[in-house]
């Protein structure tokens, strides 16, 4: 479903992404991990078309992607980005109404009860800020905004990030609701723990380098993996 | 006690007349401000060009109405042909962009200066006479001034809160990113807010001239008044510049009326406060704002 190949990224003079190629095929749930600064961010910004690659190719559905973000959205792939990026000052409500935006008026009743189903809390803060939001709920939003654009393939990326362990227990549940209902996923996961726990397949970016991929129980298997990323256990 | 009541009454009809048009100057500046984060120096420029084309149509003959209407137009275009042209390909660097808008600014000062001279001109208002208020009269062209920039205020307000596009505009506004990643093209959304802008300015321009002649540098007081407005109000905020406006108003007004105290020495005069002091309290104002609330009266400090 998407295939990348030799991807080569630079901000100014650094080489950030050096030859990245991976695949995701239709209904996977695959994990990109590494430490930060591996270019994972930069990865999913490229393929999103929010920077620029000087090298490579990124195709889904085996045509290459348009490089203006807006067209690439139009294609199916969705971006939930570090940060969240929501429009602070609009209500959960509207804010997903905007994540419809492509599909311009359709009737987006549906979609609205599959996100308040996912994520409840956000049924009962429908009128509510953003910017007033819990740090759990407003990652709750961004993703329910992404998946009211009805993504194919959705990338997210740390989406976790910093949040209590409870609430990254319901992010995680969800996210396996969200492939099991066919959507496919490509996540970017700065904790090895948690990626090999969703994941069913797992890259691992090291400075701007695909260094391994495999299964979760291949990489927990492997010595290097152990000892870098899961301390050792 | 008489006569001061009757200034007083001239200090409020003339501020609350001359602030709804305060509003209206800075409207396009601050939503450029607001989408774009740009700074548009050119905004006072803007209002000249609408000025002059309504004032060089009115003098072709052309009804005005019609005359005010061509001056939008040509104010949208022209903010159009600068964002395109220009902007679009500075607007990463915030110093390049001040200089190419003050630039855009100088040389359409010049290009009047080289059609029209520096000779002060005057536009023929929309309704002649006057009417009289208790006891106060007022030109009736600044009430029509009044009428029409707070019917641009409010259709532009219903305009960004009550339609799709105004949506659009306003998530670009709160996340330039985040509208990029739902499918807006943020760039079609830039160039809405600069025709939109120009539009408003173009209006403003012809409103303008209702209280001032015509002149190559025209441009400058709508510009301080915007800028004024902006950092008063909180950057971005439509609110906070209706209020600003009516507070910048209303000190300009009363500074127009206060009394004058003249030291002279040899054959130099100062002047204390008086007509001449117009733009100082507002300066002032500007100043406290910044030392105090910087994110001004209704802005929230941006992350």
């Amino acid at each position: 479903m998407l295939r990348i190949e030799n991807l080569h990224v630079y901000y100014g003079k650094a080489h950030v992404l050096k030859g990245v190629s991976l695949h995701v095929a239709p209904g996977e749930f695959v994990a990109v991990i590494g430490p930060n600064g591996a270019g994972k961010t930069t990865l999913f910004r490229t393929i999103s078309g929010l920077k620029e690659h000087h090298h490579g190719v990124i195709a889904f559905k085996d045509a290459p992607l348009p490089k203006d973000p807006a067209q690439i959205v139009r294609r199916g792939v969705i971006h939930c980005p570090e940060g969240r990026h929501l429009f602070g000052d609009m209500t959960v409500r509207e804010n997903l109404e905007m994540g419809a935006f492509r599909w311009d008026h359709r009737d987006m009743s549906d979609d609205l009860e599959r996100v308040y189903a996912l994520f409840p809390v956000l049924r009962e803060r429908e009128r509510q800020i953003a910017r007033t939001l819990s740090g759990g709920e407003q990652q709750m939003l961004a993703i329910g905004r992404a998946l009211m654009g009805r993504p194919e393939l959705l990338l997210l990326d740390e989406p976790t990030l910093g949040l209590a362990p409870i609430v990254r227990k319901a992010i995680a549940e969800a996210l396996q609701q969200i492939n099991q209902d066919g959507v496919t996923i490509l996540l970017a996961e700065q904790n090895v723990a948690f990626a090999l726990a969703d994941a069913r397949r797992v890259y691992l970016l090291e400075t701007g380098q695909i260094v391994k991929v495999g299964t979760p129980e291949e990489f927990r298997a492997d010595e290097h993996v152990r000892r870098v990323y899961l301390g050792g256990v | 006690m008489e006569q001061l009541l009757v200034i007083g009454e001239r200090v409020v009809i003339f501020s609350v007349l001359v602030s709804a048009l305060y509003a209206l100057v800075a409207l396009g500046f601050t939503m450029i401000f607001g989408v774009g984060r740009v700074l548009n120096l050119a905004h006072g420029a803007f209002l000249m060009v609408g000025a002059y084309t309504a004032w060089f149509a009115q003098r072709a003959g052309v009804d005005l109405y019609l005359a005010a209407a061509l001056a939008v137009l040509v104010c949208t275009l022209l903010a159009v042909a600068l964002y395109q042209g220009l902007i679009r390909h500075v607007q990463h660097s915030v110093i390049i962009t001040l200089i190419a808008t003050l630039a855009c600014a100088l040389l359409l000062e010049e290009i009047i200066k080289i059609f029209f001279t520096t000779t002060p001109q005057i536009l023929q208002p929309f309704i002649s006479g006057s009417i009289v208020l208790h006891q106060t009269t007022i030109i009736s062209n600044r009430v029509l001034a009044f009428v029409a920039s707070w019917v641009a205020i409010v259709l532009f307000w219903l305009f960004v809160h009550r339609t799709r596009w105004g949506k659009v505009i306003l998530a670009t506004a709160q996340d330039q990113e985040g509208a990029a990643l739902v499918g807006i093209n943020v760039r079609h959304v830039y160039t809405v807010t600069w025709a939109l802008s120009g539009a408003l300015a173009g209006l403003a321009g012809v409103f303008f001239a209702s209280w001032v002649n015509l002149s190559p540098f025209m441009w400058r007081d709508p510009l301080i008044i915007s800028f004024a407005i902006v950092v008063v109000g909180g950057l971005g905020s439509l609110k906070g510049s209706i209020i600003a406006a009516y507070l910048i108003g209303f000190l300009e007004v009363l500074m127009t009326y206060s009394p004058s105290i003249k030291f002279c020495a040899d054959y130099r005069c100062f002047e204390f406060l008086g007509a001449s002091w117009v733009g100082v309290p507002s300066l002032i104002m500007l100043v406290l704002i910044l030392f105090l609330k910087p994110s001004g009266l209704f802005g929230r400090a941006h992350e």
